[in-house]
């Protein structure tokens, strides 16, 4: 059995108004490693995406802890890239400088920066947008861009919060697809991705397991293995199987 | 009512320009340009002084709101001071430091200008940093950006819409201040530096004024500060609307 590339425990987290107590999550626990796809899917509001957060290190927890190869996680590890909902894209740098920022943070020389940046630009079917603004970009090419910019720090882990959903249903389905083309290039990083989503359905189409909350505070319900063969399709009985169990222990 | 007032001070304003350029021009009127460009240097000086802190601590007051909490209250109450009040402190002040009429002259046209147009900057500046969006900040930091590249990439670039806005609001106050500024006539003799608000003032002083003269001096500045803002504030302005402008 590897060691496990990142162990949260027992994770709680709260907020403190008028000295009144919210707790949001209520002691996760699980562990990720190599070759892990988990999707962690939870109704609206039930702290998933507070979640994402403080395992990359965005947020502290009350208590509890993550530990990311060992160590207490740091935001600025650079072996753990995170891709925004609001694909988070700085509107006054070309598409090329997005992707280069978490290089230029690490202090790779620019032309090594540009070589790598394109390597990832094209892995995400963007070439020729090098120097393009964002503004300029459709939402699902912003978030190719996020993704690129991911994965050009060529993380081991992937942390990606609810990465489709401010997306249309189609570019959103092609946007997965590519995903899982990527996941199964064992050449390009990430060694490990970490999903939130409140789709069931999206959970069950990507992830190798899924982790269910539940509503107010975050609580773990379940963790699955899906066992389901790759192209996964959504209209076999045992891919709705997995989906209604899913849906029945959130309700 | 409102409409034949105005009219009446725009025709009376009019008949005023015409008859001004029909008759020959005082010989007053050949200081207006070398007037005109040390006010300008003044302005500048006070303005890169401005920048020059105000730029870091507007960064620091929008990043830290909890350090800043003491800080910001303080800057508001020294800001709603306005620079005519603050007048004689400044004027002492710069007797003081330099200890010689025409040198303190100098210094205090500078830092009136200063304190006229450097609050316009950084209260502009604090509310452009704290408009920074969350996930902005949050991609920043988990990507590892910090020191020279935080500025470079996220502070900086957030920086330019509100310091555009600051900058054309903190030249208007400049420019404003030079009317106190360039004359000190409770200080006997007044002293003064050369400049268009020093030739105002001496027209308006002048008994009985000289009303060609303040025309000629108020209608320089106009030119002056229209081409600034078509030619320089606009043009940035529109570039900055459309590059660093934040979608949230």
């Amino acid at each position: 059995m590897e060691a496990p590339l990142l162990e949260v425990t027992d994770v709680t987290k709260s907020y403190f108004e008028n000295g009144k107590e919210f707790k949001v999550l209520d002691l996760i626990r699980f562990e990720l490693a190599e070759r892990d796809f988990v999707c962690v899917v939870g109704p609206s509001g039930c702290g998933k995406s507070t979640l994402l957060r403080i395992i990359v290190g965005l947020e502290p927890p009350t208590s509890g802890q993550v530990l990311f190869e060992g160590s207490p996680i740091r935001a600025d590890n650079p072996q753990v890239a995170m891709v925004f909902q609001s694909f988070a894209l700085f509107p006054w740098l070309t598409v090329a400088q997005n992707v280069e920022l978490g290089l230029e943070a690490q202090g790779i020389p620019p032309e090594d920066r540009r070589t790598r940046a394109r390597k990832f630009i094209d892995a995400v079917g963007l070439t020729g947008f090098e120097n393009a603004f964002p503004r300029e970009l459709s939402g699902g090419m912003k978030q190719r861009v996020g993704l690129a910019r991911a994965l050009a720090i060529e993380p081991l882990l992937l942390c990606m919060d609810e990465p489709f959903s401010s997306l249309d249903p189609l570019t959103a389905q092609n946007l997965r697809d590519e995903i899982l083309q990527l996941w199964a290039n064992p050449d390009l990083p990430p060694k490990a991705v970490l999903m939130v989503t409140h789709s069931i359905e999206e959970a069950v189409y990507l992830a190798d397991r899924v982790i269910v909350l539940s509503s107010r505070p975050g609580r773990m319900v379940a963790e699955l293995e899906i066992d389901l063969p790759r192209p996964r399709n959504r209209k076999e009985p045992e891919f709705y199987g997995w989906v209604d169990e899913i849906y029945s222990l959130i309700v | 009512m409102f409409i034949a007032i105005l009219l009446l001070v725009v025709v009376a304003g009019m008949v005023g320009l015409v008859r001004l350029f029909l008759s020959p021009l005082p010989p007053e009127a050949t200081e207006l340009p070398r007037a005109a460009a040390s006010s300008f240097v003044r302005l500048a000086l006070a303005y890169a002084i401005a920048l020059a802190w105000t730029i870091p601590l507007a960064a620091w007051i929008g990043r830290n709101p909890r350090g800043s909490r003491y800080v910001t209250p303080v800057l508001e109450v020294a800001a709603s001071l306005p620079a005519t009040a603050l007048l004689p402190i400044i004027v002492g002040f710069a007797l003081f430091a330099t200890a010689s009429l025409g040198p303190a002259a100098e210094l205090s046209a500078v830092l009136i200008a200063l304190f006229s147009m450097q609050w316009y900057l950084l209260f502009n500046l604090i509310a452009g940093v704290r408009g920074i969006p969350d996930d902005l900040n949050e991609a920043a930091r988990s990507f590892g950006l910090r020191g020279r590249a935080y500025w470079r990439r996220v502070l900086l670039p957030a920086m330019v819409p509100s310091l555009l806005t600051g900058s054309i609001t903190a030249w208007g106050a400049g420019w404003n201040a030079l009317i106190v500024s360039e004359y000190i006539p409770f200080l006997n003799p007044p002293p003064h530096v050369s400049g268009l608000g020093y030739l105002l003032d001496i027209a308006t002083f002048n008994k009985p004024p000289d009303n060609e003269m303040i025309l000629l001096t108020i209608l320089m500045m106009i030119v002056i500060v229209l081409a600034m803002n078509k030619l320089l504030w606009r043009p940035l302005y529109n570039r900055a609307a459309v590059k660093y402008r934040v979608e949230v």
